[in-house]
């Protein structure tokens, strides 16, 4: 069981001077979440070594859209051997074109799986949030293990200048 | 401003007026294309209002787009029962106002995805408040292209023929013809299309949900389509990472799509379609035409939302630059497909080129007329930056768009190699209130849209905040856009 704590900064510049007194704490990066409503650039707090290959993903749903057309478009041809005007059953230049379309398909598709896995979604459940975060608050949140460092972050929040703070179990 | 019943929380903030007239005091500083100044309830409030502020002009203009949907609709259930006799379609002009209009609604899909990646792509900073529109755009011009094939074919329960699935005898489709690429690259234009603008839309939808009152009926769809978004860094990262990856991907789409569209008729060994001119001519139209109507749609949101603070004379005034590019790019494509035509004299070719002026040549004024008229009208400056001026040109743009894809697909029908099947033909009142009713449609979808979702790229401008800021150099102030770089 694990303890949150989400704090609600006005401005990034305090919310930024707390990740030290945390990681005195030993808090690990993997414990901490910056939450808002626009993307800060990597690095606002710490840098994220957080490793997603998307473009392995969007080239395998490639590859795969690739193949299922040639099964789709080439295979028939190839099973049904539908003679039109005397051309060949399998011709390269329609199945290239079919293939194509399905490859950035896949693509597309896998690129868009990969996200929503990354990002951890859908997610439904009660998570540690406040809609303040939409009104331009930041949003400071630590997984915290024991509730005497909840008490501790708790406090590093409030003097760096945290406008409110929320606690809670589980909802990291 | 008439108001919904059920007001968000944000009701007890100040009225735009308000808020202009406290900007206009302090002098509020604008950074072009962003008002760096711009207090935040206040960009929640302005970006989301067409989804919780309801005009008087949107009521009427939502109801006579009804009506007209549903007398289109009358039209094509009226022909479903009555068979394709009461069309102007006759042997051998098989392809008319439907084929005409299909071309035309898929051209005009194209430059939202393609002006939305390529900003994207480029990281233009004066994107930002028209990305989603134009994204929606390509959608919903998708959803009406769409339904030309079905009411074209007449018998619309036939349609699964060209499903990628075997009929009841085990036959598949003949993926050798043109037709069936088409299907199928429609078909994933739209997916693309689709979960492209959802994704953008993705943390503007938990912005919404977010700032709904717990008992507004809105707040449950927009809850399940926000998925549960946080905005956590990490989320930001993956995000971004998958928008500039489908960015890419729509790219590559987009311009096959229409490649193959031109060649449902340049596949054919038919004079005045034969050309290997028309795959780039018909995506050189597709983004003349496209840009024109993403001008349009912008304009009408500036009107019926109130949304001149968000989308700002100069968004316009650089998609009016584009647009003047495109104008260009067009006509000589237009050009280089005519002197090939005419220097080589083909009898059957030339004859289409007469019957296009002999028949035709108000058509042929308005098309190439409208064209250099915008030529002249947007190299000015004044011209560029004047919103009624836009609409006036971009809107005939369009209309000369219609009438080429309309002078592509009928004067070669009608003048066929055997010269004693030549005729004419003109659409019926059937065919002319469908295409009337696919209009309205297009812009009914636009309406319900920016009434259901965020129609402003909320997340994308305060990003733009974010990283744009002001700079004193000398008596000057000048704005200025942080270039972050990933240091990953």
């Amino acid at each position: 069981m694990s303890i949150t704590v989400l704090g609600l900064f006005e401005h990034v510049d305090e919310l930024a001077t707390t990740v030290r007194p945390l990681e005195e704490m030993r808090v690990t990066q993997e414990d901490i979440k910056l939450l808002s409503v626009a993307p800060y650039p990597d690095g606002t707090l710490y840098h994220d070594r957080f490793e997603f290959p998307m473009w392995r993903n969007a080239l395998i749903g490639g590859v795969i859209g690739f193949i299922a057309a040639l099964a789709l478009a080439g295979g028939t041809q190839v099973l049904m051997n539908l003679n039109v005007g005397g051309k060949p059953p399998f011709s390269v230049p329609p199945v290239a074109v079919i293939c194509y379309e399905f490859a950035l398909l896949g693509a597309v598709l896998a690129t868009f799986i990969s996200m929503l896995w990354w990002c951890h979604l859908p997610d439904w459940n009660e998570l540690a949030y406040d809609t303040e975060i939409s009104r331009s608050k930041i949003g400071l949140l630590v997984r915290c293990r024991d509730d005497e460092t909840a008490d501790k972050v708790e406090a590093v929040m409030k003097s760096r200048g945290a406008k409110k703070i929320k606690k809670g179990r589980d909802d990291f | 401003m008439a108001h919904d019943k059920e007001m968000p929380d944000n009701h007890s903030l100040p009225s735009f007026e308000e808020l202009r007239e406290t900007a206009a005091e302090k002098g509020l500083e604008s950074a072009g294309e962003i008002d760096l100044s711009m207090p935040e309830v206040w960009l929640n409030q302005y970006s989301l209002s067409p989804m919780f502020y309801t005009t008087r002009a949107y009521f009427i203009f939502t109801l006579a787009l009804s009506s007209v949907v549903a007398w289109g609709l009358a039209a094509w259930i009226y022909q479903i029962f009555t068979g394709m006799g009461v069309t102007g379609l006759r042997p051998p002009i098989f392809w008319g106002l439907y084929i005409s209009s299909f071309v035309f609604w898929v051209g005009l899909s194209h430059s939202g995805t393609i002006v939305s990646s390529l900003l994207r792509l480029a990281k233009a900073n004066w994107r930002r408040p028209i990305l989603r529109g134009a994204e929606a755009m390509t959608a919903f011009s998708l959803m009406v292209a769409g339904m030309f094939p079905l009411i074209h074919v007449g018998r619309i329960w036939r349609i699964y023929y060209m499903f990628p699935l075997p009929n009841q005898r085990e036959l598949w489709p003949n993926f050798r013809s043109p037709l069936a690429w088409d299907m199928l690259a429609i078909s994933v234009y739209l997916s693309a299309s689709m979960i492209f603008l959802y994704v953008g839309l993705l943390p503007d939808i938990a912005l919404a949900r977010d700032l709904c009152p717990p008992k507004f009926w809105k707040k449950k769809y927009l809850t399940v389509l926000a998925l549960g978004w946080r905005g956590a860094h990490r989320q930001w990262h993956v995000y971004e990472k998958a928008s500039m990856f489908l960015a890419v991907f729509v790219l590559l789409i987009a311009p096959s799509v229409h490649t193959i569209v031109s060649w449902d008729f340049a596949m054919s060994i038919t004079p005045g379609w034969h050309t290997t001119i028309f795959g780039p001519y018909f995506v050189v139209g597709a983004i003349y035409s496209g840009v024109a109507g993403v001008i349009t749609l912008m304009i009408i949101l500036r009107w019926l939302f109130e949304l001149e603070d968000i989308i700002r004379i100069m968004h316009l005034a650089n998609l009016a630059k584009l647009e003047l590019v495109m104008a260009l790019t067009w006509s000589y494509f237009y050009f280089v497909e005519f002197i090939t035509a005419w220097y080589a004299h083909n009898p059957i070719e030339f004859r289409i080129w007469e019957y296009q002026w002999e028949r035709f040549p108000h058509l042929l004024i308005i098309m190439l007329g409208g064209t250099v008229f915008a030529i002249i009208g947007l190299s000015f400056n004044k011209v560029r930056t004047s919103p009624a001026w836009l609409l006036g040109i971009t809107i005939l743009i369009n209309i000369g768009m219609f009438i080429e894809r309309y002078l592509i697909v009928v004067p070669v029908l009608t003048h066929r190699d055997n010269a004693y099947t030549w005729t004419d033909y003109v659409p019926s009142w059937v065919e002319i209130s469908i295409g009337a009713g696919a209009l309205a449609y297009f812009f009914l979808l636009y309406a319900i849209f920016a009434k259901l979702l965020p129609v402003v790229t909320v997340a994308d401008i305060r990003e733009g905040k974010l990283v744009t800021g002001r700079l004193r150099i000398g008596n000057t102030m000048v704005s200025v856009h942080a270039d972050v770089e990933e240091r990953r």
